[in-house]
């Protein structure tokens, strides 16, 4: 049976002095309770997973919505594991958890490198990668290296379940592929991805607790000493993350080499539509796109087994 | 005077406290409730007390989460206050409509400034309103406060009030603000305060000189961002007196400002401060109190009000961004014959404490350095933008990186080693300062010997790893202890209770750098026993003597001697009463390891517990003692600036290790080795958590943090997810070593640590990129945005040219 109450009265944290409005909340133990309520309740239900980004949103929200379902019970959405098909996450498993993961370490080293850049230790232990996924914000920390190692994601809602790359799950800015009744349940790093040379740099206004002003990543084979099928994302530089195609194109059946690296980053630059506010100006996120793909690029190259 | 006191170097190098720090964690279990065990270290035991890494004793309940904070605080019946901020930088309020906010659920009251008997307040010029009635200055200008049954339905009645205003122009630039052109905030001139230094003819020795450097430098605008931010609650007790519950840092001016605002008696007033969730100079001012408690004499109900974030940078106070232009003449040999300053310090929409950071930053704007021919011109002038006010180090991390870096540039051009520089000019014992104050106990060569020793200084050392550069840079320091001139007087009362314990009253408040227990151990001392036997009562107006605050880096050295004379006469009574006992003079007696002795016969002693039991019980004379302190002063000439403006000061070096990434102008700062003086450490271990803290604030000066403005004069990035502080991993190894030193004026030698901590850090950063990089950043924070035009305008002026 579902948990239930009203947040935050049922868990003792409501008081005057806060600003955070009741709402209903349920908390499904398995995927096809979830789909039901999100069934009966959609558009006006919202999914609650680690709570990192929408537990401050709710904080400051002027309105709530009728139902917040808590997914974080749900068994299916655990687990990192090696399957047939590639390496399995489930949508609820934490930051922490990839960082934490022998698996991962092994066949997909660059997302723990992302995963280590994610908020603060509070933030990793209770975030999950499906929200992060979910949230869709431009600067997704997570997004970059999936895409760099063309991974796909299941989805599952009323009507079925749905696998597509998670390139197509990026629609814009906080906009997924999900319908209102829909889940992320799992993505999937396909096999043949698994441990090629890959790297991935944020570049951030600190160390710490960083929003990303650039993410870059690339994964590269080697086939006889040329590069193939390089596979370059970037973040926060566009509406989604964007592969630099061009840049790719430019690389593959090359002999690597710093100076094709430059001429690369170089190339992704131009791919790349990058904001100009407060925080740096596009012509500084330019700089860095040119300099983080030719050093993701150099780094890839020596993950890469020859 | 009492005998110099043996301080021990640190005994545990930082390394082997981190492998502590690596061990298992003992898991706090929940039945132990909030350790009333037998927890107190050995070392609080100790005597003498002076000298010792005692631990705090708010240190537990910090830990275990059970200090509580205004925020944890409630009262039956409490209601919530929220502010409405002003819509417009600078403008004319035409008319006030609270109609139908007052309508909406839960509202019980609302209040405007018309309604506040005496609406302004400030510590130099009272120009700043609680609520503003007439005209807004800046966009943290509050309008209207509203209390409701709930903060939410407070937050929700705001949007109901109806404020007309008369937009003004704005003057954001302090520069444009001191134009004759410019709207005028205030009367009519922009410039509210200057302050004039002169000494010997500068003209003259800038024309003699072998060489004359100029330099510009700026800084930015930044918060104390204390994890707490202003919080009080006020209620009227039923006796028609007002208490108020308030994270304010200094209550006896405090409730002066209440008092004077609210038209009452201040015996009628009680003002009481909870432990304080950080400071940093940003609590010196009262915010709410008064607000609050119209609000509660409004509606009968105690009324709470919290800041939120974005309030806390908008409407608290900030620090000061300065335009400083430096002129030096120097010898051949590097010996610096005159120097002009010139400061504009953008004061913000009101004075505060603008004023008196003026007068420090211009005294302090020479640098550690003789120079015998002086002239420093600062202005403060009226902004459309947020109140600049009191701030860790008031001035001095502002003209300590336009000194220092100007020192580093003339080093360059002379061919002069850096090092070398700052030996050659630096203040010797008795220097003749730039006000004519001869200085005592001058460190400043020494804080530069140990630091480069400690650091490993030598030139041209390490200097390239692939894409990232290294490079070294030192910066030294001069700060003074206690207010510029003005009264800073603390008293304190010392009780010797019959078991030999003592309870101190003082009115300071604890607002995080351990200053109670600093004050435990000097009272400890002088009575001869353990900082565990003290208790320290603190911040309560109805019970504690009067004292100026947790400002001015004071509190050691002002509040420390009122303790230490008060101690000193309670310990009188305990001599005389002991006197008799063992058959000796008074004078013949000395109070140490618990024990009164007599000198020289250490087996001719009492107990202190049995003397004080005499004392009390026996005589009828218990043993008690009050007294003042107020630093020695001598009012500054108007025209020249000449007089004793200070009772101490302190020195400081640091020197920072950096790489610079030369493709993203990405600054990591590896180590920091800082060599600080603070006289007499009283406790070591609160001095390195000083300097650690100042560090981390002078990082965030250096490389992070800025508050941004909007055309209008609105804040681009009040909260915390864009205003960049550093993180835990963004800070250096820091190294700390106390300087040795003695002040005789100090109690048991001590003088001050608190905000000197973070003054020499963004001056010594910066020339360590400039070592590394060969670019000088003149303007702060050096992000890695202008790290990288800096170094892309290097390349383009000197095409090939590696920088060394």
């Amino acid at each position: 049976m579902p948990r239930f109450g009203m947040f935050p009265a049922a868990f003792g944290l409501f008081d005057r002095g806060s600003t955070l409005k009741p709402f209903e909340y349920l908390a499904p133990d398995t995927v096809d309770e979830a789909v039901a309520i999100l069934t009966d309740n959609a558009p006006d239900a919202r999914l609650l997973a680690g709570g990192t980004d929408y537990l401050v949103e709710l904080k400051h929200a002027s309105e709530v919505p009728k139902v917040v379902v808590d997914v974080s019970g749900i068994s299916e959405f655990k687990g990192i594991e090696l399957t047939d098909k590639g390496l399995r996450f489930g949508s609820g498993v934490t930051h922490t958890e990839i960082m934490e993961s022998d698996l991962v370490a092994e066949h997909a080293l660059a997302m723990q490198e992302a995963a280590l850049t994610i908020g603060a230790v509070q933030t990793r232990n209770l975030g999950t990668l499906g929200g992060n996924l979910v949230t869709c914000v431009p600067s997704v920390d997570s997004g970059p290296v999936l895409i760099a190692l063309d991974a796909a994601v299941t989805i599952t809602g009323s009507k079925g379940i749905r696998i597509m790359p998670l390139l197509d799950f990026f629609v814009g800015p906080r906009k997924t592929a999900l319908e209102p009744d829909e889940l992320l349940v799992d993505i999937v790093i396909p096999k043949e991805m698994l441990g090629r040379g890959c790297s991935f740099r944020k570049f951030g206004l600190r160390k710490g607790q960083a929003l990303a002003l650039v993410n870059t990543c690339a994964s590269i084979d080697l086939d006889a000493g040329k590069l193939a099928d390089v596979r370059i994302a970037l973040g926060a530089v566009a509406p989604t993350v964007i592969r630099a195609v061009k840049a790719e194109k430019l690389l593959n059946g090359k002999a690597p080499s710093d100076d094709l690296f430059a001429e690369a980053g170089d190339m992704a630059a131009t791919e790349a539509k990058p904001i100009n506010d407060f925080r740096a100006s596009a012509g500084y996120r330019l700089d860095l796109i040119r300099t983080g793909t030719k050093r993701v690029l150099a780094e890839a190259l020596e993950r890469a087994p020859r | 005077m009492a005998p110099k006191v043996d301080v021990k170097e640190r005994t545990k190098p930082l390394e082997s406290l981190k492998q502590a720090d690596d061990g298992p964690v003992p898991a706090v279990l929940r039945d132990i409730g909030h350790g009333l065990l037998p927890l107190t270290p050995e070392v609080n035991k100790q005597t003498p007390a002076v000298g010792q890494r005692v631990t705090r004793p708010d240190s537990r309940p910090h830990v275990l989460g059970k200090t509580v904070y205004i925020d944890d605080m409630t009262f039956p019946d409490m209601l919530y206050t929220k502010i409405l901020r002003s819509e417009y930088a600078h403008a004319k309020i035409l008319s006030i409509d609270v109609s139908e906010a007052e309508k909406m659920p839960g509202v019980v009251a609302t209040l405007t400034g018309k309604e506040i008997p005496v609406v302004t307040f400030g510590p130099s010029y009272q120009d700043q309103p609680l609520l503003a009635d007439d005209k807004v200055r800046h966009m943290g200008d509050g309008v209207v406060a509203v209390a409701a049954e709930t903060e939410q339905q407070a937050q929700d009645a705001l949007a109901k009030i109806k404020v007309e205003y008369e937009p003004l122009e704005t003057v954001l630039d302090p520069l444009e603000a001191m134009k004759d052109s410019a709207p005028k905030i205030h009367g009519d001139s922009n410039i509210y305060a200057t302050k004039t230094i002169k000494k010997g003819d500068v003209d003259q020795a800038l024309a003699d000189a072998d060489y004359v450097f100029e330099g510009q430098f700026k800084t930015q605008m930044v918060e104390h961002v204390p994890l707490e931010p202003h919080a009080s609650i006020a209620l009227w007790e039923p006796t028609g007196d007002l208490h108020v519950y308030s994270s304010l840092g200094r209550i006896t001016l405090g409730r002066a400002d209440i008092a004077r605002t609210l038209d009452m008696p201040m015996n009628r007033i009680r003002v009481t401060a909870t432990i304080v969730g950080g400071n940093f100079g940003g609590k010196n001012e009262i915010t709410l109190e008064p607000i609050l408690a119209l609000l509660a004499k409004k509606t009968g109900r105690p009324v709470k009000g919290v800041f939120t974030r974005e309030d806390e940078f908008i409407s608290s106070t900030t620090r000061h961004p300065f335009v400083m232009d430096y002129t030096t003449g120097v010898t051949k040999d590097g010996i610096i014959v005159a120097r002009k300053v010139r400061i504009v310090c953008d004061g913000g929409a009101y004075c505060s404490w603008s004023e008196t950071t003026l007068g420090k930053g211009a005294i302090l704007s020479v640098g550690p350095y003789n120079i015998d021919n002086i002239k420093v011109e600062a202005s403060a002038v009226y902004t459309t933008k947020t109140t600049t006010g009191a701030m860790r180090g008031f001035g001095a991390p502002q003209v300590c990186f336009a000194y220092e870096s100007h020192m580093d540039d003339i080093a360059r051009e002379l061919g002069i080693e850096p090092l070398e520089i700052r030996l050659k000019n630096a203040f010797h014992e008795g220097s003749d300062s730039p006000t004519g104050q001869v200085l005592e106990s001058v460190v400043v060569k020494e804080s530069l010997e140990i630091a480069a020793e400690k650091f490993g200084w030598q030139e041209g050392k390490g200097k390239t790893n692939s894409n990232k550069r290294r490079g070294q840079g030192i910066a030294c320091m001069w700060y003074p202890i206690g207010f510029t001139v003005l009264a800073n007087s603390s008293a304190a009362v010392v009780k010797v209770n019959e078991d030999g314990t003592a309870t101190v009253l003082t009115g300071t408040v604890e607002t995080g750098q351990g200053s109670l227990t600093v004050l435990g151990q000097i009272a400890a001392e002088e009575l001869g026993i353990a900082a565990d036997d003290i208790k320290v009562v603190s911040a309560d107006t109805d019970t504690t003597p009067m004292d100026t605050g947790a400002i001015a880096s004071r509190t050691t050295y002002v509040t420390g001697n009122a303790i230490l004379l008060a101690a000193k006469k309670a310990k009188m009574i305990l001599f005389d009463t002991a006197a008799p006992m063992l058959g000796v003079k008074p004078e013949q007696l000395e109070a140490r390891d618990r024990k009164i002795q007599v000198k020289n016969f250490p087996q001719k002693a009492l107990s202190i517990g049995d003397v004080a039991l005499q004392a009390q019980f026996v005589n009828g004379q218990p043993a008690l003692g009050s007294a003042s302190f107020n630093p020695h002063t001598v009012a500054m000439d108007p025209e020249t600036g000449q007089g004793k403006p200070f009772g101490t000061y302190v020195y400081a070096t640091q020197i920072a290790e950096v790489d610079v990434d030369e493709e993203t102008g990405e600054v990591e700062v590896l180590r920091i080795v800082a060599a600080h003086d603070c006289g007499t450490p009283i406790n070591p271990a609160l001095v390195e958590g000083q300097v650690e803290g100042g560090i981390s604030m002078g990082v965030g000066l250096a490389l992070y943090e800025e508050m941004l403005f909007d055309d209008n004069g609105k804040q681009i990035n009040p909260n915390l997810t864009n205003y960049i502080m550093p993180t835990s991993l963004d800070m250096p190894e820091v190294e700390v070593h106390i300087v040795d030193s003695y002040d005789p004026t100090g109690p048991f030698g001590a003088k001050g640590v608190g905000e000197p901590t973070s003054v020499p850090t963004a001056a010594c950063i910066m020339n360590a990129i400039y070592d590394a990089v060969g670019v000088r950043i003149t303007s702060l924070p050096a992000t890695a945005e202008k790290v990288l035009k800096a170094i892309q305008e290097r390349d383009q002026a000197q095409p090939k040219q590696i920088a060394s």
